[in-house]
């Protein structure tokens, strides 16, 4: 895997293939900012290593929704300043959320120059929808990942039949319909009784 | 009259998507102007919203991994143990490398050793397409609660036209996705070698508990197993039917180990 930076010129494409599915392309990425980022959250904001790591994974998931939803069509400005963009904002809200004070090293943050960039992602799920989550957990592992392929990376009829190895968009269309099927099923005889609530 | 039907299910999957043409746009923008519209809406967008969520689980779990592998590897070589020490890599994980090899050594001893019977002669002697007892066409007695096109379907199967029958049922399928309709569209698909197909519909089948197909969808599973070549995974399978006492298949599951010694 090529981890050297992305270049301004590359970076569309990138962002072209990683919206069409190509999931080495969102690992490249992944990979070429990684540890500049955790040394900047560490650096700027004294999070500790595992905290910037694991924002750092929230920030590439919130850019990889981004993409797939057309929201980053044209990414006027470089890449790497966009995730940390996102970064910013993820770090900023985790002090807020923990009610703290961000310690911000002023030094280190004037040089990156970095303005926080709203992820535009829904990540606190309502009661309703948590057991919902639960049912969807409960499904087989061939529908979960066909009904996740369709519908959290909105994959086209013909690439979910391409990745789960059908032989045609048919078997998608009913394996789909028996899939939520079984879904509707589960929700209804596990979950009827909390949902009403 | 309900809301709930597969035309309004499959707009609002569209809307949800942000898949709607200009006129469906109109049509969804009217439709919600029904209370009992909106409910089914907001539903489905709750459930939407669950699969976000558990499609970023997914993803986040894919990214840890990938950082485990790419960064601990390329740093250090070196991770801790479960007591706190670190030790390198490779001393941590030469005993799985070992145990690895001695599994793997095994497995291809086991796959090479001689065969009584083949695949193909093993399916031709123990795959049984499953009776249709229930939809027949009775001269002079028409019921008139089941379609003319499931009869119809269950017509091609009993005379032993699986590709007519496979798309019949494949068919009904994509209007309803009843349970019993997709079991016969398994079994024809095996009939044609499409095995694949087949494993994906009894998969589905198998993982629902309390189903009346459960337990033969078990069975045929592991008979499209073998159609694959997919000979180990057929072989755990049926070693659970087969000490199962209560399976419909147990003797049949036996009888095909006892013709694979």
């Amino acid at each position: 895997m090529n981890v050297a930076n992305i270049s301004t010129a590359e970076q569309q494409q990138v962002i072209d293939s990683i919206r069409q599915g190509d999931r080495e392309q969102l690992n490249r990425v992944y990979v070429a900012y990684r540890e500049e980022f955790v040394g900047w959250a560490v650096r700027s904001y004294r999070c500790s290593e595992e905290d910037a790591c694991d924002i750092y994974q929230d920030v590439i998931i919130a850019f990889y929704e981004n993409v797939v939803n057309n929201k980053v069509k044209d990414l006027k400005s470089q890449l790497r300043t966009y995730l940390f963009g996102i970064g910013k904002f993820m770090i900023l809200n985790r002090f807020q959320q923990q009610k703290r004070q961000p310690v911000v090293d002023v030094n280190a943050e004037r040089q990156e120059e970095i303005d926080p960039v709203s992820p535009e992602v829904l990540w606190e799920l309502t009661d309703r929808q948590r057991v919902l989550k639960q049912a969807i957990d409960g499904l087989g592992e061939t529908c979960r990942k066909l009904l996740t392929l369709l519908y959290y990376h909105k994959y086209a009829t013909e690439s979910v039949m391409a990745t789960m190895g059908y032989n045609n968009t048919n078997v998608v269309k009913s394996q789909k319909n028996r899939c939520m099927k079984s879904l509707r099923t589960i929700i209804k005889e596990r979950y009827q009784e909390e949902l009403g609530r | 009259m309900s809301v709930y039907t597969p035309e309004n299910l499959a707009l609002i999957e569209r809307k949800l998507l942000g898949q709607l043409t200009g006129e469906e746009a109109r049509t969804f923008e009217q439709k919600l102007k029904d209370s009992e519209f909106q409910a089914l809406y907001k539903a489905e967008q709750d459930l939407f919203q669950a699969f976000q969520s558990a499609g970023r689980a997914q993803l986040k779990a894919d990214l840890q991994a990938l950082d485990a592998q790419t960064f601990v590897s390329r740093s250090t070589n070196q991770v801790p143990d479960a007591s706190g020490k670190v030790r390198p890599m490779f001393q941590k994980y030469a005993a799985w490398a070992v145990a690895a090899a001695v599994v793997l050594l095994l497995g291809l001893v086991y796959v090479l050793r001689p065969q009584s019977m083949s695949n193909e002669e093993l399916l031709a002697a123990h795959f049984e397409p499953y009776p249709n007892e229930q939809y027949r066409i009775q001269r002079g007695a028409e019921d008139s609660t089941v379609s003319k096109s499931v009869l119809e379907a269950f017509y091609y199967y009993d005379s032993g036209d699986y590709e007519v029958a496979a798309e019949k049922f494949n068919f009904l399928n994509q209007k309803a996705g009843d349970q019993e309709i997709e079991f016969f569209e398994a079994i024809s698909l095996m009939k044609i070698n499409r095995w694949q197909e087949a494993i994906e519909i009894l998969t589905s089948i198998s993982e629902q508990s309390g189903s009346k197909y459960q337990k033969p969808a078990d069975w045929y599973k592991a008979l499209s197993l073998i159609g694959l070549n997919r000979t180990e995974d057929a072989n755990t399978l049926i070693q659970v039917i087969s000490t199962d006492n209560t399976h419909p298949f147990q003797q049949q599951a036996k009888a095909l180990l006892e013709a694979r010694k």
